[in-house]
């Protein structure tokens, strides 16, 4: 019996100890003051890497020796979702997080974001900006950042098909894309498998903006006063027309975006979707490149490019008062010239904000100045379930270039799974 | 009742009482090594399968704290989403075409592998390893060598033969042949090794005795090697099929699901519609129903399983 009970009591140490060693890093993952030190911990669940922002976390403690961030990096956009989703849900979130694309609608709704209407560190971001993180007149991302897209060309490639200049209309580029064809070469290739095809949200940009459209350009179809059958069926209609004359061609439904960088650094592509973080790549190669914005509906002057505000910033609903004001300081850090400095730069993107102007990359001059200053630059930002529609949009692209459904079948399964969602 | 009848019945029935007694005492301690799989399993799944048959009837979306009943609407709403009727069928088609493809070119396989021969052990070290990458991995690999570009591997191996090139990822019929033409690639070895183990336990006396009757190799095969195999067909079968009912990272890898949803898989949707589309009710759905089907499978090939090995015996 005696044997028994220190069987037993051993075993319990044992587990006890076991517990015990579980539990205590688990308490020391969490926010509020970091042991013993007096300093503020706070955490960061970070969408960006650290290739990208570790410079700014560098700089912000340097400045703030008093506040311990603890960043944590998301490996790829679809695991930093699911992880982010689970911490909100499981009531332990980052003091400081990013919102995506594809989880601002559903974090915004859950309440899990503070509110940073009216916050002094927002300044110098241009209120336009701040559209995609607000819901109910409230802020609850701040995006400092910003993206384009636009069609390289390899200037060579172009040259031999007869073409000094870029074509500024579809039709134009249709034509040219044959003659490419016909040369030997492969005209255009883009990755669609993960993203919406870039090369329709430039057309469809064009389309609205040649009937006059502004603003919030899909306004009509997320209020109710039309649909993507009526918005989107010509245009999906017009880009249909470069997937019959094999300027699309069917090869690249099954591509990724490094097969398609490596096909035209390798010389044997004459057109590509792509933007900045392509750069070094292309510039390391050797190849004789422009960037031209995406050829218009039909007008001239109607090109547009891709782009936007880059992942938002926000602050945990849930953190004490004593951690939001830590993570306060870390925002208005980030919305400094000197931490906008380490990001865009790092990063290989834009400043949104007045406090720093990044010398723009001669190659982007042309995009930048004259399209992306100018506000003519669009992406499709689903107001309801993201994900849902960009996985719907693009299955119905690769479906429309392989032949399989018209123009008219494409935008009626939009707006079916549209009619689906809350 | 005599003395002695007396004795017999008492001693019988200490026996009997022996005999339960020991066999008690067998399943309690049967029961404490089942105890710890039992926890394990009932934290793991059986937990998990209620709370995703509870969360069925929601629209919990994996972020709010409230939520609403909705029914059977998540369960409506699948049959009525082409995607996942699509998820469905090619999960099942992969499911059975793989496990029917690798059965059938690992078990000639091993037969070789079995021989004496130079380089044996070098040739399994090589079939075994084709499976030891992770899956996502070969995925990424194979996602090069299939690509539909003229500078693709497969399509530069087809230049060579004036064999135009073929659209293998980028068409709905050529990107499930490559999904399921990967996968029987990857696996054979590993199985091939799993039958290689069984056919050393066939004792050799009986190729012996069937040499000296006549029997030719063919029929050696399939009078002796075969039958003897059965116990390592229905295991492999049985690991093949349940893989290949939950494979999730080959064909997420190799194609994205796509073109379109054309080898899009019912792990991939739930995954996709549970945490990618916060659609957590739509995905418990999805899951209860997966798990339904897979139970249904599973249970109808080890009832044929059985019946060839009863058949067999």
């Amino acid at each position: 019996m005696k044997g028994f009970t220190k069987k037993v009591a051993l075993k319990t140490a044992v587990a006890l100890t076991a517990a015990a060693a579980m539990v205590v890093p688990m308490a020391a993952c969490g926010s509020g003051t970091a042991g013993g030190s007096g300093k503020t911990k706070i955490t960061f669940y970070s969408y960006f890497k650290d290739s990208q922002i570790g410079e700014v976390v560098k700089g912000f403690e340097k400045k703030n020796p008093d506040i311990k961030l603890d960043i944590q990096y998301g490996q790829d956009p679809a695991q930093y979702i699911s992880t982010l989703q689970t911490r909100l849900a499981g009531g332990k979130p980052p003091t400081i997080f990013n919102l995506t694309m594809d989880n601002r609608t559903d974090v915004m709704k859950s309440g899990a974001a503070m509110d940073l209407t009216g916050e002094d560190f927002l300044d110098g971001i241009d209120e336009t900006n701040f559209a995609l993180f607000q819901q109910d007149g409230k802020t609850y991302g701040m995006p400092v950042s910003a993206w384009v897209g636009a069609f390289f060309y390899n200037k060579d490639i172009l040259k031999k098909a007869g073409y000094d200049e870029f074509p500024k209309t579809w039709d134009e580029f249709i034509e040219m894309g044959k003659k490419i064809n016909d040369s030997g070469s492969t005209a255009f290739l883009e990755d669609f498998n993960t993203q919406i095809a870039g090369s329709f949200t430039g057309l469809l940009a064009s389309y609205y903006g040649e009937q006059g459209k502004t603003g919030d350009l899909d306004e009509d179809i997320w209020n109710g006063k039309s649909t993507f059958a009526k918005d989107w069926t010509p245009v999906f209609k017009k880009w249909e027309d470069a997937a019959k004359a094999g300027v699309i061609p069917q090869k690249s439904v099954g591509l990724s975006a490094d097969q398609v960088k490596q096909e035209f650094v390798s010389g044997n592509l004459g057109v590509m979707r792509s933007g900045p973080w392509d750069l070094p790549d292309l510039e390391k190669s050797g190849i004789n490149f422009g960037v031209a914005p995406f050829p218009a509906y039909s007008k001239e002057d109607g090109q547009w490019i891709n782009g936007g505000p880059d992942q938002g910033f926000a602050i945990s609903a849930k953190a004490s008062d004593q951690e939001k004001a830590a993570a306060k300081k870390f925002l208005a850090y980030l919305n400094s010239e000197e931490g906008l400095k380490a990001f865009t730069t790092a990063a290989g993107t834009l400043s949104l904000s007045s406090k720093y102007t990044a010398e723009t990359p001669d190659a982007l001059k042309d995009v930048v100045d004259n399209y992306f200053k100018k506000n003519k630059f669009y992406w499709v930002n689903w107001p309801k379930s993201p994900t849902v529609m960009s996985t719907e949009d693009i299955a119905q692209q690769q479906k429309l270039v392989q032949g399989q459904i018209s123009a008219k079948d494409a935008a009626k399964a939009l707006d079916a799974k549209w009619a689906t969602l809350k | 009742m005599t003395a002695a009848t007396i004795g017999h019945a008492s001693t019988a029935t200490t026996k009997h009482k022996h005999a339960s007694s020991s066999l008690w005492a067998e399943n309690l301690s049967s029961f404490w090594f089942l105890l710890p799989i039992i926890i394990v399993f009932a934290i793991l799944t059986l937990i998990p399968l209620v709370q995703s048959f509870f969360y069925s009837l929601t629209d919990y979306d994996g972020y709010s704290t409230t939520f609403n009943f909705v029914g059977a609407s998540n369960y409506v709403a699948i049959f009525k989403d082409p995607s996942l009727l699509s998820a469905l069928g090619f999960t099942l088609l992969y499911a059975f075409a793989t496990t029917l493809l690798v059965t059938c070119f690992a078990i000639p396989l091993a037969v070789t592998l079995n021989k004496a021969m130079w380089g044996r052990s070098f040739a399994r070290s090589l079939f075994f390893f084709l499976g030891v990458p992770a899956q996502a991995i070969i995925g990424l690999i194979w996602q090069y060598i299939f690509s539909p570009l003229g500078s693709g591997v497969m399509n530069k191996v087809l230049a060579v033969f004036g064999i135009p090139n073929v659209p293998w990822l980028a068409d709905d019929n050529w990107a499930r042949f490559c999904v399921i033409f990967v996968a029987v690639w990857m696996q054979v070895g590993w199985h091939a090794t799993l039958y290689l183990a069984y056919l050393q336990t066939i004792p050799a006396d009986l190729y012996e005795q069937a040499r000296v009757d006549g029997a030719n190799s063919r029929q050696q095969f399939f009078h002796i090697t075969l039958p003897q195999l059965i116990p390592g067909i229905v295991v492999s079968m049985f690991l093949l099929m349940t893989g290949g009912l939950k494979i999730y990272d080959l064909p997420y890898t190799l194609t994205g699901g796509g073109p379109g949803y054309s080898t899009n898989t019912l792990s991939q949707a739930i995954i996709l519609k549970g945490i990618g589309q916060s659609q957590y009710g739509l995905g418990s759905a999805l899951s209860v129903l997966f798990t339904l089907a897979c139970i249904l499978v599973i249970a109808a090939q080890t009832g044929i399983a059985n019946a060839v090995e009863k058949r067999f015996q």
